[in-house]
C-alpha cells in the first residue's frame, strides 16, 4: 500500500470515528424533542453527552484537516464546491455547540426553549446535509478539467442524495436512541428503546432504497461488486441483529451494532469511491484520483509519522473519558421545574 | 459585489470575532489552572472558589471560541480554494496537527474538568485544567505556525505551480513564529487579567464579597503586569524584525511614504492622505524612530515609495501599498492601549500593596469604568 | 433596575487584539504567502458573490448574537458572585424515587 492509499484509508477512519461518536451526539440531540416530556428529561439526555460532544466534534475537524494536508486538491474542490451546504452545516454546528452551554443559563422559559430548539435543529441538519454531501459526491458532481465544481441546487438535491441524507440521519437517531438506552435510567430509557424498535422497520426500507439507488446512480456495483455487496450484506445483518438486541434489551450490543452500521456506511462509500476522491458528472476524465490530488510524498510521510504517534494517545484518553463517566444518568429533581 | 472583497471581508470579520474569544480563553485557561494549583498546594477554599467562579466564565468564553473557530478551518477550502491548492502541501500540515494534538486534548479534557469536580482525586482533576490550558496554547501555536508561514515563508520549493514542503522543521522553527506566538500568548494573559481585574474592581466598588475579589484582583494584576510587559517587549522585537523581512508593512505602520530623515522621527499622530499617497501633516518626535528601530540615535528607514519601487522590480509592476490609515492608527491604539493598561496595573499593584485599594475609588472606577450604554 | 456596568479596562484588550491582527494581516497585502502568492490568485473561482454574501451575513449575524448572549451570561455569573447557591451548581445527581430502575444499575 502506498502513502496515498494509506491516507485515503486514514481519512475514512477519521470519518468513521466522527460518525460513530458524533453520530450518537446528533441522535441524542434529536431525541430531546422526540422522547422527552419535561425539561428534567431533556436535561437528563443532554447530560449523557455533556462531557463528550466537544471531543467528538473534533473528529470532523481532524478529518477536514487531514484532507487538507494529504489531498489539498480534494479539500479545495470539496469545500468550495459544496459551499452553501457547508455554510448551513457550520451554522447548525455553531448553534448546537452553544446550545449545550446556554440552554440552562436562560432565565425565561422562552429563552430556554430557544436554545433547546437550537440543540434539536443543530443535531438534525448536520447528519442530513453530510449524508446529502457524501451521497451526491459518490454519484458525481459537475467538476471540470481544472478540478473546480460548479454545482447548483439540483446537483446537491436528487432522489439519491435525499435518501442518503435521510438514511444517515435515521442511523444517527437510532444510534443516539441506543446510546440513551445504554446510559440512562428511567422513563426516557424505556421510550428510547420503544422508538428504536419502531424505527428499525423504517431503516430496513431506507437501506433497501439506498442500496437500490446506489446500484442505479453509481458505478459501485460495476467497479467492485463483491466488496460492495458484502458490505451491504453486513449492514443489513448488523441492523437485524441490532434490532433484535433492542427488543431483547441487550443495550451494549445494540449500541455497538448501530455504531458499526454507521461505520459500514462510511466504509461502503469510501470503498466504492476508491481510488477516486471526487467523481465528475461531466466527464470521467475529470474524476479526481488520490494520486492526482495528493500532497508530496514528503508531506504524506511526515503526516503519517505524526498521526501514528498521536492517534493512539487520542484514542486512549477518549476511551478513558467514556469509562470514567460510564454511570447511568438519572433524572434530577429540579426544584425550579 | 466583488467576490474578492466579500471573501476578504468575511475572512476578516470571522477571524476578528474568533480572536475576541481566543485570547480570553487561552488566558483564562492558564489563570484558572494556576488558581486551582494554588488550591491544591495551599489547600485554602478561596482558591477553589476562584477556580470555579472564573472557571465558569472561562467555559462560556471557551465554547464561543470553539464554535467561532470551526468555520475557520473550513473557510480556507470554501473561499480560498486556489490558495489551498497552492499551499496545501505545507499549510495543511499545521492545521492537521492542530486538530490531532491540540483540539482533541482541550475538548476532551474540558468535558472531564467541567463534570469531574467531585469525581476525581484533586490532583487528577487539576491535571485536566492544565491539559486544557496546554491544549489551547498548542492550538494557538500551530495556527500561528501556519500564519507565520504566510508571513515569512520558508522550507519549501515550487514544483509544477505549487508550493511543496521540503523542510518540516521550518514550520515550527520559523523565526517569525517565535515572536508572534509569545506575543499572542502574553497578550492572552493580559486580556484575561484585565477581565478579572475589571470585574473584580466593580464588585469591590459595590463592596460585595470583598475578600474574594480582592484576592482575584491581586491575582489579575500579576497577569496584567507580566503579560503587559512581555507582550510589549516581544512586540518591540517583532517590529524591529519587520524592517528587514517586511519593509512595506513597517513603513505603512509608520505612514512613511517618503524615506525618513537620518536620524528618523516617529510620527505620534498624522493626517494621512491615502489617495495621494502622502502625509497631510504630522506630529513627530525626532530620533524616536531611529531609537526604536536601530537602538541608536541615527539610521534612516525606507518609505513606501522606495519599497514599492523595489517590489515592482522584484515582483512586477503594481500597487503594493497596504491600507496605511488603518495600520498606522491600529498600531498607535495597540501600543498606547498596552501602555495605559500597564500603567493601570502598576498603580493597582502600588495601591494594593499599600492596602489603599478601597480608599481610591477613582482607581476602581477606572478599572471597571461603568459604561452607561449597557444596562440590563 | 440595576444597571450592570462594563469596564472599559475589560474592553480595551479586545480592541488591542483586533488592532494587532489588522496590522499584521493587512500589512502583507497583496500577498497571502508573502512574496509568493497573491490574494487575488487565492480566491475560489467557483463560489458566487451571492453565496459569499449569504455566508457573510449569516456568520456575522450569528456571531453578533452569540457575543451578545455571552456578554449577558458573563454579567449574570458575575452578578451571582462566587458564593451563589452552590448546591444548584454542583453536579449532584439525585435519584428520582419514582423512576423505574432507581435501585438497579
Amino acid at each position: 500500500m502506498n502513502l496515498q492509499e494509506l491516507w485515503f484509508v486514514l481519512i475514512a477512519v477519521l470519518f468513521i470515528g466522527f460518525f460513530f461518536l458524533e453520530g450518537f451526539d446528533f441522535g441524542v440531540g434529536m431525541a430531546t424533542r422526540l422522547i422527552t416530556k419535561s425539561r428534567a428529561e431533556r436535561d437528563q439526555l443532554v447530560r449523557t453527552i455533556g462531557p463528550f460532544w466537544d471531543g467528538n466534534e473534533v473528529w470532523l475537524l481532524t478529518a477536514g484537516g487531514a484532507i487538507f494536508a494529504a489531498f489539498p486538491h480534494w479539500y479545495a474542490t470539496l469545500f468550495s464546491g459544496y459551499y452553501i451546504p457547508l455554510v448551513i452545516v457550520l451554522l447548525a454546528l455553531i448553534i448546537r455547540g452553544v446550545s449545550f452551554e446556554f440552554r440552562n443559563k436562560m432565565i425565561t422559559e422562552k429563552g430556554r426553549n430557544v436554545w433547546d430548539w437550537g440543540l434539536f435543529i443543530g443535531s438534525l441538519l448536520p447528519p442530513f446535509l453530510l449524508g446529502v454531501l457524501f451521497t451526491s459526491m459518490v454519484k458525481g458532481m459537475p467538476i471540470d478539467a481544472n478540478m473546480n465544481m460548479y454545482a447548483g441546487f439540483l446537483d446537491y438535491i436528487s432522489l439519491y442524495s435525499i435518501v442518503g441524507g435521510v438514511a444517515v440521519t435515521l442511523l444517527c437517531l437510532l444510534h443516539g436512541l441506543n446510546f440513551i438506552s445504554l446510559r440512562t435510567l428511567g422513563d426516557v430509557r424505556e421510550r428510547a428503546t420503544a422508538l428504536s424498535k419502531k424505527l428499525y422497520l423504517l431503516l430496513y426500507a431506507g437501506l433497501a432504497a439506498f442500496a437500490l439507488l446506489t446500484f442505479l446512480y453509481t458505478d459501485f456495483f460495476k467497479v467492485r461488486p463483491v466488496v460492495i455487496v458484502a458490505i451491504l450484506a453486513l449492514i443489513v445483518i448488523a441492523s437485524i441483529i441490532a434490532h433484535y438486541s433492542v427488543s431483547r434489551k441487550k443495550e451494549a450490543v445494540s449500541f455497538a451494532l448501530s455504531g458499526l452500521t454507521l461505520c459500514l456506511v462510511v466504509v461502503l462509500l469510501f470503498s466504492g469511491l476508491f481510488p477516486r476522491v471526487m467523481v465528475s458528472s461531466l466527464d470521467p476524465a475529470y474524476n479526481m484520483t488520490i494520486y492526482a490530488s495528493s500532497s508530496s510524498q514528503y508531506t504524506l510521510g511526515l503526516m503519517t509519522k505524526v498521526a501514528v504517534i498521536i492517534l493512539p494517545f487520542v484514542l486512549a484518553y477518549q476511551i478513558w473519558s467514556y469509562y470514567v463517566f460510564r454511570q447511568r444518568v438519572t433524572r434530577t429533581i429540579d426544584a425550579a421545574e | 459585489m466583488d467576490i474578492l472583497v466579500l471573501s476578504r471581508l468575511q475572512f476578516a470579520l470571522t477571524t476578528v470575532f474568533h480572536f475576541f474569544f481566543v485570547p480570553l480563553s487561552v488566558g483564562l485557561a492558564i489563570a484558572v489552572a494556576i488558581m486551582q494549583t494554588l488550591y491544591y498546594v495551599k489547600k485554602q477554599e478561596i482558591y477553589k472558589d476562584m477556580a470555579r467562579f472564573w472557571g465558569k466564565i472561562f467555559v462560556l468564553s471557551f465554547v464561543v471560541g470553539v464554535v467561532t473557530g470551526i468555520i475557520q478551518e473550513f473557510q480556507f477550502g470554501m473561499n480560498w480554494s486556489e490558495y489551498s491548492r497552492f499551499v496545501g502541501d505545507i499549510f495543511g500540515v499545521p492545521l492537521a496537527i492542530e486538530a490531532l494534538l491540540a483540539f482533541f486534548i482541550e475538548s476532551t479534557f474540558i468535558g472531564l474538568w467541567i463534570f469531574g469536580w467531585n469525581k476525581f482525586r484533586k490532583g487528577v482533576h487539576l491535571s485536566f485544567i492544565w491539559l486544557v490550558a496546554i491544549g489551547s496554547t498548542l492550538s494557538a501555536f500551530w495556527i500561528l505556525a501556519a500564519n507565520s508561514f504566510m508571513q515569512q515563508p520558508g522550507g519549501y520549493v515550487i514544483e509544477n505551480g505549487r508550493a511543496i514542503l521540503n523542510n518540516f522543521s521550518y514550520l515550527f522553527t520559523n523565526p517569525y513564529l517565535w515572536l508572534q506566538f509569545p506575543h499572542m500568548w502574553f497578550g492572552a494573559l493580559l486580556t484575561a487579567g484585565c477581565l478579572i481585574a475589571g470585574l473584580s474592581a466593580l464588585k469591590l466598588l459595590q463592596n460585595k464579597d470583598t475578600a474574594f475579589f480582592k484576592k482575584s484582583f491581586n491575582f489579575s494584576l500579576v497577569l496584567i503586569l507580566v503579560g503587559g510587559i512581555l507582550v510589549s517587549g516581544v512586540g518591540h522585537t517583532q517590529t524591529q524584525r519587520l524592517l528587514n523581512i517586511q519593509p512595506m508593512k513597517f513603513a505603512a505602520m509608520e505612514a512613511l511614504y517618503e524615506n525618513s530623515e537620518d536620524p528618523a522621527s516617529l510620527a505620534i499622530i498624522a493626517g494621512i492622505d491615502e489617495a495621494n499617497q502622502k502625509r497631510s501633516w504630522d506630529l513627530s518626535l525626532r530620533y524616536l524612530l531611529s531609537l526604536l528601530s536601530f537602538n541608536s540615535t541615527s539610521g534612516a528607514v525606507d518609505g513606501m515609495h522606495t519599497v514599492n519601487q523595489q517590489f515592482e522590480q522584484e515582483y512586477g509592476p503594481g500597487d503594493y501599498y497596504p491600507p496605511v490609515t488603518t495600520m498606522f492608527w491600529s498600531f498607535r491604539i495597540m501600543t498606547a492601549g498596552a501602555a495605559a493598561l500597564l500603567l493601570l496595573g502598576a498603580i493597582g499593584a502600588f495601591l494594593s500593596r499599600k492596602k489603599l485599594l478601597e480608599k481610591n475609588r477613582w482607581y476602581l472606577y477606572a478599572m471597571g469604568l461603568p459604561s452607561r450604554f449597557l444596562s440590563f | 433596575m440595576v444597571s450592570l456596568c462594563y469596564g472599559i479596562t475589560i474592553a480595551v484588550p479586545f480592541v488591542l487584539n483586533t488592532a494587532g491582527w489588522l496590522i499584521t494581516e493587512l500589512g502583507r497585502y497583496p500577498w497571502t504567502v508573502y512574496g509568493v502568492f497573491t490574494i487575488e490568485q487565492s480566491v475560489s473561482p467557483n463560489v458566487t458573490p451571492g453565496g459569499v454574501l449569504f455566508s457573510l451575513i449569516s456568520f456575522v449575524s450569528i456571531f453578533v448574537i452569540l457575543a451578545a448572549v455571552l456578554i449577558v451570561l458573563i454579567k449574570r455569573e458575575w452578578h451571582k458572585g462566587p458564593y451563589f447557591s452552590k448546591s444548584i451548581d454542583e453536579q449532584a445527581v439525585l435519584i428520582d424515587p419514582y423512576g423505574k430502575e432507581a435501585l438497579n444499575k
